[in-house]
């Protein structure tokens, strides 16, 4: 058991890092937020069955992708409010110190990312089974039926909610071009 | 297969194609440092984690509930015993309880912990600004 959980986690634990880096913009996040990912999934999740455990463990990333982003968002709010003065002492090391922000803008996506980077940001706004589809299959790298074995749905299923994923993302560039 | 299949297929390539390019690009430090997570998280003893310390509005919520769920099984007592009513009442108090328990895992508390800072800090700061513009 012990061994194939640690299989299992060098299979994703990658993937996962990069998939976060990109959605948070900086690695120090994505490394918190795939050690922690990894130490709930263990604690929790490692008694459910070997097909499920990516589609779980992709889910926890997410959920505390968000989290990161939540808090990102709300110390940003704050920040930019002018409750400083400008000449008040450590304002501007709190602005410098302010995260990046994680950035959904279809135009910023169309100037400086690529399809990939668009696709991963469009993560954040889609629905859960298309975002499971396009994460297993494109992300983990499954094929069709690995996929629809760990979503428990059909091959047809997984084929519509990836065909959906990317429509969007074609009609969301397209109409930033 | 259909040519919108064959497109969709072919895009689904080309996007993990380029997904894979960037963990190529993933320095020996950042991998090193997922091992070392991994080693840690798989010590991890397979048990619940524990419960996250209530923030100050959840302690009269979970007050409210339970002198509601009280109220209810002493009801039937004072009463003369359980009617159907009573035991509907009851049901449905047990699954809002139930939601309430679901909400409550499923939030990050520490978000709610920064919140409590954030308002103090929204006090703090426009106290601040009443003395100085009654100053």
């Amino acid at each position: 058991m012990q061994h194939s959980l640690d299989e299992f986690l060098a299979s994703v634990e990658l993937r996962a890092f990069q998939l976060a880096r990109m959605r948070l913009g900086n690695s120090e996040d994505a490394h918190d937020v795939v050690q922690d990912g990894m130490e709930r999934f263990v604690a929790h999740y490692a008694g459910r069955p070997r097909e499920e455990w990516s589609r779980l463990f992709y889910g926890i990333v997410h959920n505390r992708v968000r989290d990161y982003q939540r808090h990102s968002q709300v110390r940003q709010r704050w920040q930019q409010a002018p409750a400083f003065a400008d000449d008040e002492p450590g304002r501007e090391d709190l602005i410098e110190r302010a995260p990046a922000p994680s950035s959904s803008r279809p135009e910023e996506w169309l100037s400086n990312a690529s399809g990939i980077e668009a696709l991963v940001a469009a993560l954040e706004d889609m629905p859960e089974r298309q975002r499971e589809a396009v994460t297993l299959r494109i992300i983990q790298g499954m094929d069709v039926s690995e996929t629809a074995a760990a979503m428990k749905c059909s091959a047809g299923s997984v084929k519509t909610h990836l065909s959906r994923a990317l429509a969007k993302l074609r009609e969301v560039l397209g109409a930033h071009r | 297969m259909s040519s919108e299949q064959e497109h969709d297929e072919a895009e689904i390539r080309a996007l993990r194609e380029a997904f894979e390019a960037g963990l190529a690009e993933v320095d020996e430090l950042d991998r090193a440092r997922l091992r070392r997570a991994r080693r840690e998280a798989l010590k991890q003893p397979r048990e619940a984690l524990p419960l996250p310390r209530p923030a100050r509005w959840q302690v009269p919520v979970a007050l409210a509930a339970s002198l509601g769920l009280l109220s209810l099984m002493l009801l039937p007592m004072l009463n003369g015993g359980p009617d159907q009513t009573i035991e509907s009442d009851w049901a449905e108090a047990r699954n809002d309880v139930s939601d309430l328990e679901i909400l409550l895992a499923e939030e990050d508390m520490t978000l709610y912990a920064d919140l409590d800072f954030y308002l103090w800090l929204e006090a703090e700061l426009s106290a601040r600004e009443d003395a100085k513009d009654a100053g």
